[in-house]
């Protein structure tokens, strides 16, 4: 199936709902062929603005382009019907029509541009072949399982070969298994396709498998724009850092007389000193570092490392299947460890805990 | 792709669509309602038309139909009572208890609306009035003195209309019962309440709200009313307020400001009892009964299983077989009696009702009125609520406030303004059918729209908006999406408008021509000015045309259905 990849262009939009602004003044691109999630806790405005995108939602301002032309603009009073902007889109609820078969559900948007009967029938045949449905076309739409609609959405939003695709939680009501295979399978045909996508979920691990960049939002507002390593590994403020994984929150004071380029170090209220990555963001003397609670290492002996290598002791121990949590007692505090380890530490065992300073990101306040 | 050529500007089309439908049906509600007050405002001359002078005459003046007011709440508060009374024993009988045949029962419970209270008022009459009512030719058979019941009296009147009025508050508190979570009585329970106190401390607080709605919905319709008490009062010239209006309204010379008054002040009262039961369920006293349907949980009443059986054949047997075998026994009657007589059958009554001009006309005319009313209504109505439910238009609530009006005023009130409405239009429509198709779309405005409005609710959005992602227009959506997919609701408004249209009577009795009749005003005429056996043979006839209209229907929408499947 032949792609039309158009770049998308959101400059200042915002959304309101009566006296509610769901979001206020946002800006990313998407480049053509770029599969872009927005990501973030419910009521973030991630789906209001893929709404907008869409045009199912009217703005209250701002710009959005699509492959270069505006369709929408409060300057220039410009609002392209939804229907005229030759985008796609995966509802959370699938929105099949319950009155037509499988076929004729996928067959929509080709009838709708008037397509020749061959060439319906061919690329119906084509796409449902791709979600692996190839034998039910004849099915009523009514009789399907949820995996099933979820297929049967994803091959009417692709078939008549949009410039964009917008999936709005597509997966957030399959359970917890098939989810995981749909994550997969999504990333398989969104590479095959090659279509422009902004997806939007609450989902992390979802977020992180299947973008090229994240947008992370929260209150209308955007938070961070990365990749999902990026994101994940160097979250910008707090919110980022907690909304993204878990992660222990470090403060301290800064110590400028330590720092070398491009390294921050802090004491703690304790006198424990940790070396992080300053990565050119600014802090006053106190600072706030994020360490992934995967990314510290237990050891009964000390490692090696001249830095960051902390004595500890273990208060509690959870075990989770694919990993155990630590918890710690550390410096005075909790600090909380994730280890795929299988050999497990004992409770009140005495422990050295450590960090690759390059794992230690300072977060701006 | 050319975007550029496709960016239409802001489109001001919709919008102006929505405040020219939206104006246009206000106005049709609004028109009648401001001539109805400039009536009750008219001091000059009764009969002239513009007023020539403005007061509050015909207001200060209503003192002197003090007994009618009065008459009116009497019959109204009774009628209320036993029909609250009725519903609440029933709706926890067939949600909450196990007695035995709940599903067909609770079926059958939506019957007394289909007889009518109009029909339901004929055949009491027939079974009560209090010299030849089958009821006391028995009861003076068993030896009886005088007579055991008199129907033609406030409380008989107040008997017929709460018969019918019971299945509409039935109706209302077995949905409040069943939307209420059995876990809040279950967590009672496993705190260590008893039933008893599981049932006053928790169940009845949280239907009560539900009941008081109920009640108050149920008073205002009957504040309204007009049938029962004209059937069954105006033989012993007991008025309430809707008749007197008709009285008034009718009589030589007429006294229209008068009767304005009355129904202004009526209309008054209804509002402010719709406003209340809005609040009430609005309020937030409805927050733990959700809008889910629960399975309720079913209380074992053992013993009283058959009596609770019984309670419930009881009042169908009074509100629906009785009246219904009343009436089909008279019509075949040459001389109304209770005994059953070989000489005295008779399909005469037929024959004549069936070769009478007036009434193949006004049959005739009530069929074409029903299938105009419920063929514009459909389609009407649907946009309406479109409008006011899906297109986020501003203003919709406004809209939906004036739409739903009608239902705060009587039709008999209803329609005198459109009388006078009517009358100084420029196109000469007065005593014309098309006078009553107007007046029908108006007044059932609030039924068509609440019927709807339902059906598009269920509808999801995303339904209609993956539909518009897939490109396609707003008409061709309506076409492959949003209609089909209302289909069936929409089959059952147009039943619903088509059913009320035929046997309607408030508006109807005000606004035929004498060239124009329509069924059930001249099945009422038939019943003062000839005999009974001939108004029963019209009465069957006209269920029986309704009937046979519907299987017509039903059939041919069946076949559309599988047309469409295939």
């Amino acid at each position: 199936m032949s792609a039309r990849q158009a770049s998308i262009e959101v400059r200042d939009l915002a959304v309101h709902y009566g006296a509610v602004v769901a979001v206020r003044g946002v800006t990313f691109d998407v480049g053509a062929g770029e599969h872009l999630t927005l990501l973030g806790p419910s009521g973030c405005g991630k789906t209001t603005t893929l709404r907008a995108i869409a045009g199912l939602e009217r703005p209250a301002s701002g710009e959005i382009r699509i492959g270069g032309s505006p369709v929408f603009s409060s300057a220039a009073r410009v609002n392209v019907p939804a229907e005229d902007r030759g985008l796609s889109m995966v509802f959370q609820s699938y929105a099949i029509w319950p009155h037509m078969s499988v076929f004729d559900n996928v067959a929509y948007g080709l009838r709708v541009r008037k397509r020749p009967d061959a060439e319906v029938t061919a690329r119906v045949r084509e796409a449902l072949d791709l979600v692996q449905l190839g034998d039910l076309g004849r099915r009523s739409a009514a009789k399907l399982s949820g995996g099933q609609q979820q297929r049967v959405a994803l091959a009417r939003a692709f078939v008549f070969s949009p410039s964009v695709l917008l999936f709005d939680e597509p997966l957030s009501n399959l359970d917890a298994k098939l989810r995981a295979e749909m994550r997969v399978e999504l990333k398989e045909l969104q590479r095959r396709l090659g279509i422009t996508s902004v997806y939007v979920t609450h989902d992390l691990e979802e977020a992180l498998a299947i973008s090229d960049r994240v947008v992370v939002m929260r209150d209308g507002a955007i938070e961070q724009v990365g990749t999902p390593g990026e994101i994940y590994d160097r979250p910008r403020n707090t919110f980022v850092a907690d909304f993204v994984g878990s992660a222990n929150l470090i403060r301290g004071r800064r110590r400028p007389d330590l720092e070398q380029e491009g390294r921050v170090v802090i004491e703690t209220p304790s006198g424990a000193l940790l070396h992080g990555t300053a990565l050119d963001r600014r802090s006053g003397a106190e600072a706030l570092v994020a360490i992934r609670t995967v990314r510290l290492r237990l050891a009964r002996v000390p490692s090696p490392g001249s830095v960051n290598v902390w004595p500890a002791r273990i208060r509690q121990r959870v075990f989770h299947g694919d990993f155990t949590q630590y918890h710690l007692d550390w410096d005075g505090r909790r600090l909380i460890v994730r280890s795929a380890a299988s050999e497990p530490m004992a409770e009140g065992e005495e422990v050295f805990v450590s960090a690759d300073p390059r794992d230690c990101v300072l977060l701006e306040e | 792709m050319d975007l550029v050529g496709r960016a239409r500007s802001w489109r001001p089309g919709p919008l102006l669509v929505s405040l020219v439908v939206g104006g246009a049906a206000a106005a049709l509600v609004l028109y009648p309602i401001a001539y109805l007050i400039q009536a009750s405002l008219s001091v000059g001359d009764p009969q002239a038309r513009p007023p020539e002078a403005y007061g509050l005459d015909n207001f200060t003046g209503l003192g002197r139909y003090a007994h009618i007011f009065g008459n009116t709440l009497m019959v109204a508060s009774a009628a209320t009572v036993l029909a609250v009374v009725v519903g609440f024993a029933l709706a926890w009988t067939l949600s909450r208890t196990n007695v035995p045949g709940r599903g067909a029962l609770e079926q059958l419970m939506a019957m007394p609306y289909y007889v009518t209270p109009l029909m339901g008022a004929l055949a009491w009459a027939l079974i009560g009035s209090a010299g030849s009512g089958f009821a006391n030719q028995l009861w003076r058979a068993l030896g009886g003195r005088s007579h055991l019941i008199d129907i033609n009296t406030p409380w008989g009147i107040a008997w017929v209309m709460a018969l019918f009025e019971g299945s509409v508050a039935f109706l209302m508190i077995a949905a409040v019962m069943k939307s209420m979570d059995p876990a809040l009585e279950e967590a009672s329970q496993v705190l260590g309440a008893g039933r008893l106190r599981t049932m006053l401390r928790i169940t009845l607080p949280l239907v009560l709200p539900g009941v008081l709605g109920a009640a108050i919905f149920v008073f205002a319709e009957m504040l309204g009313s007009f049938s029962a008490a004209l059937v069954l009062g105006l033989p012993s010239r007991f008025y309430v307020v809707t008749t007197a209006m008709y009285q008034m309204v009718s009589q030589y010379p007429p006294r229209f400001p008068t009767a304005a008054a009355m129904g202004v002040a009526l209309f008054a009262v209804m509002f402010a009892m719709v406003r209340i039961y809005r609040r009430i369920v609005t309020r937030g006293t409805y927050a733990t009964i959700t809008g889910k349907a629960f399975r309720p949980r079913v209380l074992d009443v053992r013993g009283l299983r058959w009596p609770l059986f019984a309670l419930c054949v009881a009042y169908l047997a009074v509100a629906v077989f009785l009246p219904v075998l009343t009436i089909v026994y008279a019509s075949f009657q040459r001389l109304t009696t209770l005994w059953p007589r070989r000489d005295n059958f008779t399909l005469a009554n037929y024959a004549t009702a069936l070769s009478l001009d007036a009434v193949q006309s006004a049959l005739w005319n009530s069929l074409l009125l029903g299938v105009a009313t419920a063929s514009i209504g459909v389609p009407l109505m649907g946009f309406l609520a479109w409008l006011i439910y899906r297109s986020r238009l501003p203003g919709a609530g406004a809209i939906e406030y004036l739409l739903m009006l009608p239902q705060a005023v009587p039709r008999l009130v209803f329609a005198f303004g459109m009388l006078w409405a009517w009358l100084v239009f420029p196109i000469p429509i007065y005593g014309t059918l098309w006078l009553l198709l107007i007046a029908y779309l108006t007044v059932f405005l609030p039924l068509g729209l609440r019927t709807i409005a339902g059906v598009i609710l269920q509808v999801e959005r995303s339904l209609e908006e993956s539909a518009q992602m897939c490109g396609a227009g707003w008409g061709y959506r309506l076409r492959t999406v949003t209609m089909p997919l209302l289909r069936p609701g929409l089959i059952a408004a147009w039943l619903l408008l088509f059913i009320a249209s035929v046997r309607e009577l408030g508006a109807s009795i005000l606004l035929m021509g004498p060239k124009a009749k329509v069924l059930t005003p001249a099945i009422v005429e038939s019943w003062f000015s000839t005999h009974s056996e001939l108004t029963a043979a019209m009465a069957v006839l006209q269920t029986l045309a309704v009937a046979v209209a519907l299987a017509v229907l039903f059939a041919a929408a069946r076949r559309a259905v599988q047309a469409g499947a295939e």
